[in-house]
């Protein structure tokens, strides 16, 4: 996903977007260039020990077309033949979809903070301190730890150029890190990973090797649970994938072709009346924030459901145009492929109740911190069986161990509303902002 | 090209060098529905450097391949800056080469329209259905050229096909939604991707009938799974296990995954075999130049062997089985899996049923992963067998298990391997989806963990 961010930065090193621009408009009706440029840096930490640095320099252009009023497409990193590109988009056109939108033309866009020098400047050899730190740490606790840790910066530029006068230049930076402990025993294998990503310089590794070790010691008892239905807790890390059915359940494109659960549904309320959830490109700093949509037009709050109320659909140009409805500002893609709507970061406004309050309610429940398998059944449908990886069995409000070979099953639906209670905290995780959440509820299908 | 990849390996300074370059082209047609979402031709170019100084691995990938001498010297100063250990690389031999896989019908011969006309076939035999909701048509091929080249001295060119296509149809009633999937992709040509009409009829039919399916009730069952799914078992289940970057460095793990130890009874027996030409996990030689092999991973219950890079292969004393493989110029080589089966033995499906009072007969797959101990996979299809004989429908089967019980708790292993390729493939450590096939025969297993409601 491109971030662009409004500018005036028309100098770029290299014209090859006006250059295909103008080339594409000798034989069609408009055209649109997309560029991007990424700056990569990442170290790598292994079994306990420094293994590699890597640089990834990754630049693309990807060329839309309307000709005949049909779409055509065509994308490359070789950028010795233009000519070839703009032969590519053509001919495709031959047989595109028919357009039903025009692209976007000069725009005003609210300024969203994507970018932070201090990614650009930070040195990668402090990285590899940070990484070497906390493995000691985590060594210093048990010396068959087998840790794994990774720090990476990226940067970007990307520019998109239209012929209805559009450019528009964005910078953006990213920085991400995290550990994973190994710890294989007689019995089997116990593996925690934790780590952050952020638009700004985020190294404190430390917090997160904290956590690691601390499920690390709760994990080292295993007990057995019979199959059953269980009040259960998914931590903020282990919720994010319940909510894929809401997610592509919001999407126009599955809306449009007619396969979303959630088609023709707008303004029925379906889920449980604490359950706000909202698509939000405009966050400072946040992972998946963009000043424009990846076809130019401007980012925007978009509430998908509120109060448990579904409230809308997202959007890019050419689904909303189908839909006789307006782009949301969801246009996502990479310079390889042709927009789609796609969610940008996503919000899940808290509760009112604290995580630690959650377990202690437990008479007889469990707690699931990391699942295995999510997204492989039936998602769309809002069907989840999922391999508890790293969950806990909670007696009388107490952690008495883990809960191992065992999967939680059930459906989103009946599950969101049927919900006890919300954490009063949403953790950032990649682009999604999620609480913890503590539903009546699931079976579990056990190991004893 | 030869000329600029040799000489910019001439100013290097550095243990091991490796120069990749890929160009290539590659063509997609996919329909959703009624609307062709996207058609087209599109190219890449691109390169890296991989650079071992002191026992550090430097990496760079990049577009402007003219820029390539800078890169070379940009990885090895990288590499310098972790140097602090012993690495040795197994031997492999210098190696000259041009390869060329055979095709029996090259997809650049035949015509975009071509391609969309059989896509629009596909896709209307499956809309042809009143309970359709939608449907997913895609076809893929891409013709790539890789260079590989290192300080050794090999200098090796591989040209190959890949073409596939993938089918999809979902159903739709109320707040219901099913699909049905299936795909075929390899290096073999064309041709395959034809006759694919029948698929197009069962994906259709499949999809339909599971929405009078009953879901599954979670708990622990006998499960019979079909070919495909046996595929997706080995890969996920015990493939990834035996794949040597995870164990060499960690001392446990090399006694848990210890040569000689029984993994299975005496019918089993895995293999990995990157030389079986025209499947989807062929390839002459791996991503650091090493020749593919046939690798037994388990026989006759035994764990014999694994997978290797060459770094793996000469830390753990064993030879290298050619299974280091990049997805893309863009990503470094890691150990990887090519073609995973396990082999036939003689049952026939229906003793293997008459065995089962009561189980799930599970077939083709919707994707599984694994955390090398504990895999999930999920059927696509699946039935309850009551009295040895495959009874009603039913839904959402996910299997989940213990590898080193499950493999144990396999008690019947049928005669009908097949080995299937797709347009999926693996993913691991942010590579995916990398070309491989699996499979194996339909094989029975004990005591298999389900989640449901």
């Amino acid at each position: 996903m491109s971030r662009i961010k409004s500018e005036n930065n028309k100098k770029m090193e290299n014209n090859i977007e006006e250059k295909t621009l103008e080339l594409a408009l000798k034989n069609s009706d408009s055209a649109e260039v997309i560029y991007e440029k990424g700056e990569s840096r990442s170290i790598s930490f292994e079994n306990n020990k420094l293994k590699s640095v890597y640089t990834r320099s990754i630049r693309g252009i990807g060329l839309r077309v309307i000709k005949d009023g049909k779409i055509g497409f065509s994308s490359t990193t070789d950028f010795r033949k233009p000519e070839q590109l703009v032969t590519n988009a053509i001919e495709s056109a031959e047989f595109g979809q028919e357009a039903k939108f025009e692209f976007q033309s000069k725009n005003q866009y609210k300024d969203t903070k994507l970018f932070d020098e201090n990614v650009v400047d930070y040195p990668i050899e402090k990285g590899i301190q940070i990484g070497k730190d906390n493995i000691e740490k985590a060594l210093s606790v048990n010396p068959d730890y087998e840790c794994g840790v990774s720090i990476g910066k990226g940067s970007s530029k990307g520019r998109l150029i239209n012929s209805s006068g559009l450019d528009t230049s964005s910078r953006s930076t990213s920085f991400g890190s995290s550990i994973d402990i190994l710890l294989v025993k007689d019995k089997g294998l116990l593996w925690i990973g934790e780590g952050e990503s952020s638009v700004k310089v985020a190294d404190d590794l430390d917090k997160h090797t904290t956590k690691a070790l601390r499920d690390l010691k709760l994990a080292e008892k295993v007990v057995e649970i019979p199959t059953a239905g269980y009040p259960i807790v998914f931590t903020s890390k282990a919720a994010g994938n319940l909510l894929s059915t809401f997610e592509s359940g919001c999407n126009g494109k599955l809306v449009q072709k007619g396969v979303s659960p959630l088609t023709g549904k707008l303004g029925e309320k379906m889920l449980d009346e604490r359950f706000s959830m909202y698509d939000d490109p405009t966050i400072d700093y946040a992972d998946g924030s963009y000043v424009c949509d990846d076809e130019g037009v401007s980012a925007r709050r978009t509430p998908l459901f509120e109060s448990g109320v579904l409230k809308n659909y997202i959007f890019d140009l050419q689904t909303a145009g189908i839909m006789n409805t307006k782009s949301t500002g969801n246009g996502t893609r990479s310079f390889a492929s042709q927009p789609s709507p796609g969610n940008s970061n996503v919000i899940i406004e808290p509760g009112d109740m604290k995580f630690e309050d959650m377990i202690k309610d437990m008479k007889s429940g469990i707690l699931v911190d990391q699942v295995l398998g999510g997204g492989q059944s039936n998602v769309l449908a809002g069907e989840f069986s999922v391999n508890i990886d790293l969950g806990y069995f909670v007696e009388n409000g107490e952690i008495v161990g883990r809960v191992k070979d065992c999967m939680v099953a059930g459906n989103v639906f009946d599950a969101f509303n049927n919900i006890i209670a919300l954490g009063d905290k949403s953790d950032w995780h990649g682009s999604l902002k999620v609480p913890p959440f503590y539903f009546r509820s699931i079976n579990v299908a056990g190991n004893s | 090209m030869e000329k600029l990849i040799k000489n910019a390996l001439k100013s290097a300074k550095a243990d091991q060098i490796e120069i990749r370059i890929n160009e290539g082209r590659g063509t997609g047609v996919a329909y959703v529905g009624k609307e062709l979402e996207s058609i087209g031709e599109s190219s890449i170019m691109g390169g890296s450097v991989r650079a071992l100084v002191n026992g550090g691995w430097g990496f760079v990938a990049f577009n402007d391949i003219e820029n390539l001498p800078r890169y070379v010297n940009m990885a090895c100063e990288q590499a310098m800056l972790i140097g602090n250990k012993e690495v040795t690389l197994a031997e492999t031999g210098v190696i000259n080469d041009v390869v060329r896989t055979q095709v029996d019908v090259d997809p650049a011969d035949v015509s975009l329209i071509d391609k969309h006309d059989l896509c629009q076939k596909y896709n209307n035999i499956i809309l042809s259905s009143k309970k359709v909701q939608t449907s997913s048509v895609r076809y893929a091929d891409s013709h790539s050229t890789l260079y590989f080249a290192n300080l050794e001295g090999s200098f090796i060119v591989s040209e190959n096909q890949f073409c596939g296509v993938s089918v999809m149809a979902m159903a739709k009633d109320g707040m219901d939604v099913q699909q049905a999937y299936d795909s075929i992709g390899d290096l073999r040509g064309y041709k395959k991707v034809e006759n694919f009409e029948e698929s197009c009829e069962d994906v259709t039919k499949r999809a339909v009938d599971l929405l009078s399916a009953k879901p599954v009730e979670g708990g622990k069952y006998t499960v019979i799974v079909d070919p495909k799914l046996c595929g997706v078992f080995t890969h996920e289940a015990f493939g990834h296990l035996s794949e040597a970057d995870f164990i060499y460095e960690n001392k446990k793990l090399r006694e848990v995954m210890k040569i000689g130890k029984r993994f299975g009874s005496d019918e089993l027996s895995i293999v990995d075999d990157g030389t079986l030409e025209g499947e989807a996990g062929y390839n002459k030689y791996d991503s650091e130049g090493t020749p593919s092999q046939k690798t037994y991973l388990i026989k006759d219950g035994i764990l014999t062997n694994r997978l290797h890079s060459r770094e793996t292969a000469a830390n753990m004393n064993e030879s290298p089985t050619g299974n280091a493989r990049a997805i893309s110029y863009a990503s470094e080589p890691i150990v990887r899996m090519t073609n995973t089966y396990m082999e036939s033995r003689n049952q026939m499906f229906e003793e293997m049923l008459a065995g089962v009072d009561e189980g799930i007969y599970a077939k083709g797959s919707l994707g599984g992963q694994t955390n090398t101990e504990m895999f999930t996979f999920s059927a696509e299809e699946a039935y309850k067998i009551k009295g040895g004989k495959v009874c009603e429908k039913i839904r959402d089967v996910v299997l989940t298990g213990n590898v080193f019980k499950t493999l144990k708790n396999i008690d019947a292993i049928g005669n009908d391997l097949v080995i299937c390729g797709g347009l999926g493939g693996c993913g691991k450590g942010g590579q995916s989806p990398l070309r491989v096939s699996d499979g194996g025969p339909h094989i029975r297993i004990r005591n298999v963990t389900i989640g449901g409601r």
